[in-house]
């Protein structure tokens, strides 16, 4: 288990930074100049050129990735074009809204497609099976931002139940001043016991979080169904229920626990998906996360931001998969010996 | 079993909070303004506000905040299209406007506590000049600045130039307590703090976050308090204009600073909203190749200003712009009317015939740049290309960002130019001298005459004007009048369109009054809350 865990992490490594190198490329070699965004919309010749100087775009590329290497190390990022800030500042900033959201979205996902998926496979060709797996098409196949406004119309708009955007009422700054430790709101007012802020957090990520949850909860319930019903035809199973267990007992213990390494593997993949499609989502609801600064960060050429947030993203993805093999090897001994 | 029974919880207590979110909170509006008590303005923009802190080099949006929290010596007023006084109460030229002397208003205080004197005028442009980023140039003119006594400022200049208008500048011009830290004054800005004179003091900044600036009423403002005057200023960043237009439907902010053309008109018959839109100084230039290609023919260049339905291009528009007459736009001193790029197929078929082109000729292939993800953009450039096609004109577009638009704009091989390029241009000061000395005067390498355009007298002319703005205001007028007249003859730029900002706010938000000199800025101390 050892090596197969530093095999990983060498591994991750190694992808981390083949994709910082990539993007660093490509984001230089797209024609114009960073320094013009910098130094502002009228600047002059001698302007740009002394931002070029400052900012070290006048180094060769190689020299450029070498350096850009040193500072991630020591924990420079770069300074952002867009936002004159530094770039690693600007994610943490930032990266905690997008992650609530997605966490969030992922657990309200989980609890419902787990149970789902099982009930469709327990009535397999039945009428559950045939709602659920309707229901699982429709919701991986809704276009985020369609889904999105209908919720807005309908529980903002129409019935009034649910705010529009934003992460709380900000008019609770006057009455109601939330102390920030994680700038996840809803977290943050959990700490500090502050209720009422509390409770408009919560019913702030309720929206989002569904229109997030949507793509994971139909592919997650699909594959559990599938993967289940694979497990159910095993040599194993069939010989537990030989044996006289209970049908319940083999279909939530026996067939259940083989069936999970695949699902564990494809929650891995849509967290990731989450993560991107939650930048179109927060434009929407207006969630400051990552989402409008990396949109920013393009339109203006900020090489240091693009790669910073690609950089943060290999991150978490690497990270994710990571989790995931480890989780499957603790699930099922052979995939590490393998 | 256990596992079933977590998953069983774990699915009622999502559901529970789920409802109890649903619940818990009113997310209809208690009526009244968004936060009653505090006579908070709330003002939603569409992206992030503070850029920098700096008050010398900021050159980016944050001059919505920043013109709460600083001012100015002195005001530009597009209705009676002079000036109006700030923290200078008067001021004088001499010398053929190289001698400037402006007079301080008494009792001003700094939120930093300290009174404003002559010596902190002096050196808050000092070092603005010194630093010389962003739109320092202005101040390019400067020789010295003396502060003979505390109440009296006077600059040399190196030559002659408007520097009432300049001190009126919506970038850079801003004076503030350069002694408002023992540190370091740049990291000290840069961190997030401010030291002007104005209405409003900083409150809270949530750096990236969707509520990310507050302001509160400074009460040692030497304008004081009495009256009705918001006391909050609250910026909310809402990139979305359906969100934004919901969040105003339900009074949770109190002035959209953008929305589309269609989500404005839905407020316009409102009752308890109001609408404003008026011409803004942004105006979308088409600049025209005037030194290699086939527009280097001035004919060429005459059959596409006429061989477009601008008019209807108006329409398509849907109010989002208004047609420019001339290249200087209205509200601003030097603006001439009659100048209107009027659509007359007839001629610019006659114009390519002469030039061996046109319907039954050979086809005339040319190249558009414009700015890439800017939709009205982009709907000029597709609407060019239908109506010139109908000419036996090819335009092929592209759209580009900025950077990369402008790096072919500016190659050294002529060969890499496009033949005409969109893009937006606007003043940094109240001046017409900006489109001309940028867009418009010889370049040997070009960089913002996009066009190439070279023309001798038009130069002279041009700094024969700028040198009047400040002794002969109408001699200096009449000379943009003449200019604009010689570029509506020679084709180097179409003035398309001015932007139109389109504004839609609570019918509570009372005297607001668009400002183009100050591009998306409210005052809201000038506002009056009601109801």
């Amino acid at each position: 288990m050892g090596r197969y865990l530093v095999r990983r992490v060498a591994l991750a490594i190694l992808v981390v930074v083949g994709v910082v190198v990539l993007t660093f490329v490509i984001a230089r070699v797209v024609p114009g100049d960073p320094a013009v965004s910098w130094a502002g919309p009228h600047a002059s010749r001698e302007q740009i050129a002394n931002v070029r100087h400052e900012l070290g775009l006048d180094r060769s590329l190689p020299v450029q990735i070498v350096s850009y290497f040193g500072g991630v190390v020591r924990g420079d990022w770069g300074t952002s074009i867009h936002t004159h800030q530094p770039v690693l500042s600007d994610i943490m900033d930032r990266a905690p809204a997008s992650i609530e959201l997605v966490v969030t979205a992922m657990v309200f996902a989980l609890t419902l497609a787990i149970p789902l998926g099982l009930v469709s496979a327990r009535w397999s060709g039945r009428a559950p099976d045939g709602v659920i797996r309707i229901g699982a098409v429709l919701s991986v196949s809704m276009p985020a931002f369609w889904l999105a406004l209908i919720l807005q119309l309908v529980f903002f708009q129409r019935l009034h139940l649910l705010p529009v955007a934003g992460q709380y009422d900000p008019n609770l700054d006057y009455t109601h001043p939330l102390t920030q430790y994680t700038r996840m709101p809803a977290v943050d007012a959990l700490i500090t016991g502050n209720w009422v802020v509390f409770r408009s957090a919560l019913s702030h990520l309720v929206l989002p979080a569904i229109v997030i949850a949507s793509y994971p909860l139909g592919v997650v319930t699909r594959m559990v169904r599938a993967s289940e019903l694979d497990s159910l035809g095993e040599d194993h199973v069939r010989a537990v229920r030989a044996l006289g267990f209970s049908e319940r007992s083999v279909f939530a213990r026996f067939a259940l626990k083989p069936a999970l390494v695949p699902v564990v593997s494809v929650i891995a993949l849509v967290f990731a998906y989450s993560l991107v499609n939650t930048f179109l989502v927060e434009s929407i609801f207006d969630w400051p996360g990552l989402g409008s600064y990396a949109a920013d960060s393009i339109s203006s050429l900020d090489t240091p931001a693009i790669v910073g947030v690609t950089l943060f993203i290999a991150i978490v993805y690497v990270l994710a998969n990571l989790v995931v093999d480890l989780v499957q090897a603790w699930i099922d001994p052979r995939i590490a010996i393998a | 079993m256990r596992g079933k029974r977590l998953q069983l919880l774990a699915m009622v207590a999502t559901l529970a909070v789920v409802a109890a979110a649903c619940t818990g909170s009113s997310t209809k509006p208690s009526g009244g303004s968004p936060s009653a008590g505090n006579a908070a303005f709330t003002y939603s923009l569409t992206s992030q506000v503070m850029i920098g802190w700096d008050p010398s080099t900021g050159y980016s949006n944050e001059i919505v905040a920043m013109n709460n929290m600083y001012e100015t010596l002195t005001r530009y007023n597009p209705q009676t299209k002079s000036l109006d006084p700030l923290l200078a109460t008067s001021w004088e030229s001499s010398d053929g406007g190289k001698t400037w002397t402006f007079t301080l208003r008494d009792g001003v205080m700094f939120h930093t506590g300290k009174p404003m004197t002559s010596t902190d005028v002096k050196a808050s442009i000092e070092r603005t000049m010194e630093l010389n980023q962003g739109a320092a140039y202005i101040w390019g003119a400067v020789k010295s600045i003396d502060a003979p006594d505390p109440q009296t400022v006077v600059f040399h200049l190196k030559y002659s130039a408007p520097l009432d208008l300049i001190a009126s500048a919506d970038y850079a011009a801003y004076i503030f307590d350069t002694s408002a830290t023992s540190g370091d004054l740049n990291t000290w800005f840069e961190q997030g703090h401010e030291a002007g004179t104005g209405p409003y003091v900083l409150d809270a900044w949530n750096k990236g976050q969707e509520t990310e600036l507050r302001l509160k009423a400074f009460p040692d403002y030497w304008g004081g308090w009495d009256g009705s005057h918001y006391t909050n200023m609250v910026f909310r960043v809402v990139p979305q204009a359906t969100t934004a237009a919901q969040l105003l439907q339900s009074e949770q902010v109190s002035l959209v600073e953008r929305l589309t053309p269609q989500l404005w008109q839905t407020f316009q018959s409102q009752d308890g909203f109001s609408t404003t839109d008026s011409s803004s100084w942004q105006t979308l230039l088409a600049m025209l190749n005037t030194a290699s290609g086939p527009l280097a023919d001035v004919r060429l260049r005459q059959a596409i200003a006429a061989g477009v339905d601008w008019n209807g291009m108006m329409s398509a528009l849907h109010g989002a712009a208004q047609p420019l007459s001339g290249i200087v736009p209205p509200g601003l001193w030097g603006h001439v009317d009659g100048l209107d790029l009027t659509y007359d197929a007839q001629k610019a078929t006659d114009l390519l015939k002469q030039a061996g082109y046109g319907p039954g000729g050979k086809p005339l292939d040319l190249t558009l740049t414009y700015l890439q993800g800017d939709s009205d953009e982009q709907l000029v450039a597709s609407l060019m290309k239908s109506d010139l096609a109908k000419l036996n004109v090819n335009l092929d577009v592209r759209p580009l960002a900025w950077p990369a638009q402008w790096a072919k704009a500016k190659s050294s091989d002529p060969a890499q130019h496009q033949d005409i390029l969109l893009f937006y241009w606007w003043p940094d000061y109240a001046d017409p001298y900006s489109w001309f000395i940028n867009l418009f005067h010889t370049e040997d390498k070009p960089y913002f005459n996009l066009s190439y355009y070279s023309d001798p007298a038009l130069d002279t002319t041009m700094n024969k004007a700028e040198a009047l703005a400040a002794s002969d205001r109408s001699s200096a007028e009449s000379m943009y009048a003449d200019m604009q007249q010689t570029i509506a003859q020679e084709v180097p730029a179409l003035s398309i369109y001015t932007q139109v900002y389109q504004r839609a706010m609570l019918s509570s938000v009372g005297g607001f009054d668009e400002n183009p000199a100050y591009p998306n800025v409210v005052f809201a101390y000038d506002l009056t809350p009601s109801g």
